[in-house]
């Protein structure tokens, strides 16, 4: 652009010249120009000046995203020392101080001091006899065991969405922890910080109750066998759904997958399957006597892929049944393969006589 | 004044290409980010209620089933009435809500209650769509061995619940205890309740009442109660929909009858290609039925390992048995069932 002393058409530059140009600019047209766009330019300037935050937006709880809830694994047993336990019976406090005993007794699992918490599954605000959540008898004796193995505390958790105090309460949970010195920690917005998975394909910026974990040593997944209208079963992989916050409902697009993840958020120290009675239809929530049957049978193993490939049987289904089993088994956490962890089946009427 | 038109200069017309290419790659990468899923952005934009706080009163919305809630002779509410709409069904049953969001769940209401002697119970109030819908989720999870109840024609009792339809309406009652007085007690409340609902309505002027579908199966040999609906994923078929089914115990054997109603004839025609090419990709293959059965026109028959299917249209109307346990009580049902849908119009 060159700016000429004399305009073609005084006041606007607009007329082309002989050429078929448009004319030069005068100076008065190049200033006005110029003070147009230096204004534009401060009040953009100005405008972003005043949006910027410098702080930018508040941290969450913890002030960092988790990529996990840690490893509660006790050390393995001695080679050839059985990995995975079966137990028949009916009366839970006996097969659960009998299924333990069989994996080396509760002080292979909890030391003296140690913080043990109890994830159990109080879904629902219902009563134990229905069978939809972990039964108390169970959760008493996990608390008992716990104790007399030394633990300093014992902390009883669920995230179930809907009224945890009531759920805790109607389902006999809350109870069973007052009269045995657990406590129960109930979800508050507090405890629950973003996690990303590594490697994680739904699991990402996802909030997780890490604050029930803070100080904890040990972790003990106390789960009943239901049937579960998405995922085919729910049982201890199932059970860590309730470690999740937000809207997690919208996990149910991909409900292996998420199971499949939710086995890669932490490595329990113990998890225990209760099938002395299952939920054999009209899961999770049942609500009839009618959808439950005796199966008499309590599964124990740190390896919760291998505890629910055995208590999918106890529903007349196949692991097959469960894809979400062999992709948790491709992410490393457990095996399919439970006779490769030396599993005994013991049956509380012959320990008795 | 007279518009000026600027000569362009080549380098400034590929300048300003390239400024737009870069703000269409821009709009591009905005849009592919933006498609995917954040579940983090979802919590955000969706948050849950706050821990304790009832959907319905988080949500500000009212629900007119609520209302039937409110009180129930001779029971005593143990808690505050509690509804959900189907955005926030799954709070509350979450791992089930989808069985009645695919019927098309409108709102649910829920309360619990004491009786006299100490029983806890829980009565839901669930509203569809249709009179149809409400029959999908009772039937869908009808309890096998339940006793018949007289609250309504579809109700059901097993020992600690009581389950009932009532125009569009389902009713779950279920107590914390299966003690002798706890069916009286349930049943009493049912039949109150069940008054209180109102009917079904009726069909609007022009439009006709639907066919009774469930009412074409044939009376002999079926087994009581056995009379399902399903709204979705019938027999396993994914998108395979509101198709009725009927178990038959014959003296060939035991069989499955099962009905579904299309908008057309092509739709069922479609439907009936769609069912026999997802049995094929299961193991299926022809089966043909015995010389001389006397079968409807256009039948297929399939059969696997110890399991028969035989499947028609008539007009609107796909027909079928499933999983009969051999070919006789296939066919054997096939022909009750055909001659049962004879006199239908098609």
């Amino acid at each position: 652009m060159t700016l000429s002393q004399k305009p073609g058409v005084p006041g606007d530059g607009s007329s082309p010249d002989s050429s078929g140009r448009p004319a030069d600019l005068d100076r008065r047209q190049f200033l006005r120009r110029l003070a147009g766009a230096s204004i534009l330019a401060v009040a953009a300037g100005g405008l972003g000046a005043a949006l910027y935050d410098p702080k930018g937006p508040a941290g969450v709880a913890g002030g960092k995203v988790l990529a996990g809830l840690g490893d509660f694994r006790a050390a393995p047993p001695p080679a050839g020392q059985p990995r995975l336990a079966t137990v028949h019976g009916a009366d839970r406090r006996a097969m659960f101080a009998l299924g333990v005993k069989a994996l080396g007794g509760m002080e292979a699992f909890v030391s003296r001091g140690d913080v043990v918490l109890l994830k159990v599954n109080a879904a629902f605000a219902s009563p134990a006899i229905l069978g939809a959540t972990t039964h108390p008898d169970l959760l008493a004796a996990a608390v008992e065991a716990c104790r007399a193995a030394g633990a300093a505390r014992v902390v009883v958790t669920d995230n179930p969405i809907n009224s945890p105090e009531s759920c805790f309460e109607v389902s006999g949970l809350a109870g069973a922890a007052r009269s045995c010195g657990a406590t129960i920690l109930l979800p508050r917005p507090a405890l629950f910080s973003p996690l990303t998975l590594p490697g994680g394909r739904l699991l990402t910026d996802w909030p997780v109750l890490a604050g029930a974990f803070a100080g904890v040593t040990k972790v003990i997944a106390l789960s009943p066998v239901k049937d579960h209208q998405r995922a085919g079963a729910s049982m201890s992989l199932k059970n860590f759904y309730g470690l999740l916050g937000g809207r997690r409902n919208i996990f149910h697009q991909d409900i292996n997958g998420v199971i499949a993840e939710l086995g890669q958020l932490l490595r329990p120290t113990l998890v225990v399957l209760d099938g002395v009675s299952a939920m054999m239809a009209n899961g999770p929530t049942g609500g009839s006597l009618a959808d439950l049957k005796a199966t008499n049978t309590m599964i124990f193993s740190a390896d919760p892929v291998a505890a629910d490939t055995l208590g999918v049987a106890l529903l007349g289904r196949t692991p097959v049944d469960l894809p979400y089993l062999a992709l948790a088994q491709a992410a490393g956490v457990g095996t399919m393969d439970v006779a490769s962890l030396a599993p005994v089946t013991l049956s509380l009427d012959k320990a008795a006589g | 004044m007279t518009a000026r038109r600027k000569r362009v200069s080549r380098r400034e017309r590929w300048t300003a290409w390239g400024v737009l290419t870069v703000l269409a790659a821009i709009v591009v990468w905005l849009g592919l980010a933006q498609s995917r899923l954040n579940p983090a952005v979802l919590v955000a934009l969706s948050p849950p209620p706050a821990t304790g706080v009832a959907a319905s009163q988080a949500s500000g919305r009212t629900f007119a089933d609520a209302a039937w809630l409110e009180s129930l002779p001779g029971a005593q509410p143990a808690g505050p009435v509690e509804s959900y709409d189907p955005e926030t069904l799954s709070d509350r049953i979450d791992g089930k809500a989808e069985l009645y969001l695919a019927a098309n769940f409108q709102e649910m209401s829920i309360r619990a209650f004491r009786l006299p002697d100490g029983t806890r119970l829980e009565v839901a109030v669930y509203t569809q769509a249709t009179p149809t819908d409400a029959f999908a989720v009772l039937s869908s999870q009808r309890r096998p061995g339940a006793s018949p109840s007289p609250v309504s024609p579809d109700a059901y009792a097993t020992e600690n619940a009581l389950y009932f339809t009532k125009g569009n309406r389902y009713v779950e009652m279920t107590a914390d205890r299966a003690e002798a007085a706890t069916g009286p007690a349930l049943a009493a409340l049912a039949l109150k309740l069940a008054e209180a609902l109102p009917a079904e309505a009726a069909a609007k002027p022009g439009q006709g009442a639907a066919r009774n579908v469930k009412a074409l199966f044939p009376a002999e040999g079926l087994v009581p109660g056995s009379v399902r609906l399903a709204a979705s994923d019938a027999m396993g078929m994914e998108g395979f929909s509101n198709v009725y089914t009927a178990e038959y115990d014959l003296p060939s054997g035991s069989a499955t009858a099962f009905l579904a109603e299309r908008d057309t004839a092509e739709a069922a025609a479609a439907d009936a290609r769609a069912f026999a090419g997802f049995l094929k990709q299961n193991g299926y293959a022809a089966a043909p039925p015995p010389a001389g059965a006397k079968l409807p026109a256009g039948v297929v028959a399939l059969g696997a390992d110890g399991s028969f299917e035989i499947l028609w249209t008539r007009g609107r109307l796909l027909a079928g048995v499933h999983d009969a346990v051999n070919m006789e009580a296939a066919v054997e049902l096939t022909a009750r069932l055909a001659a049962s849908l004879k006199d239908v119009t098609p």
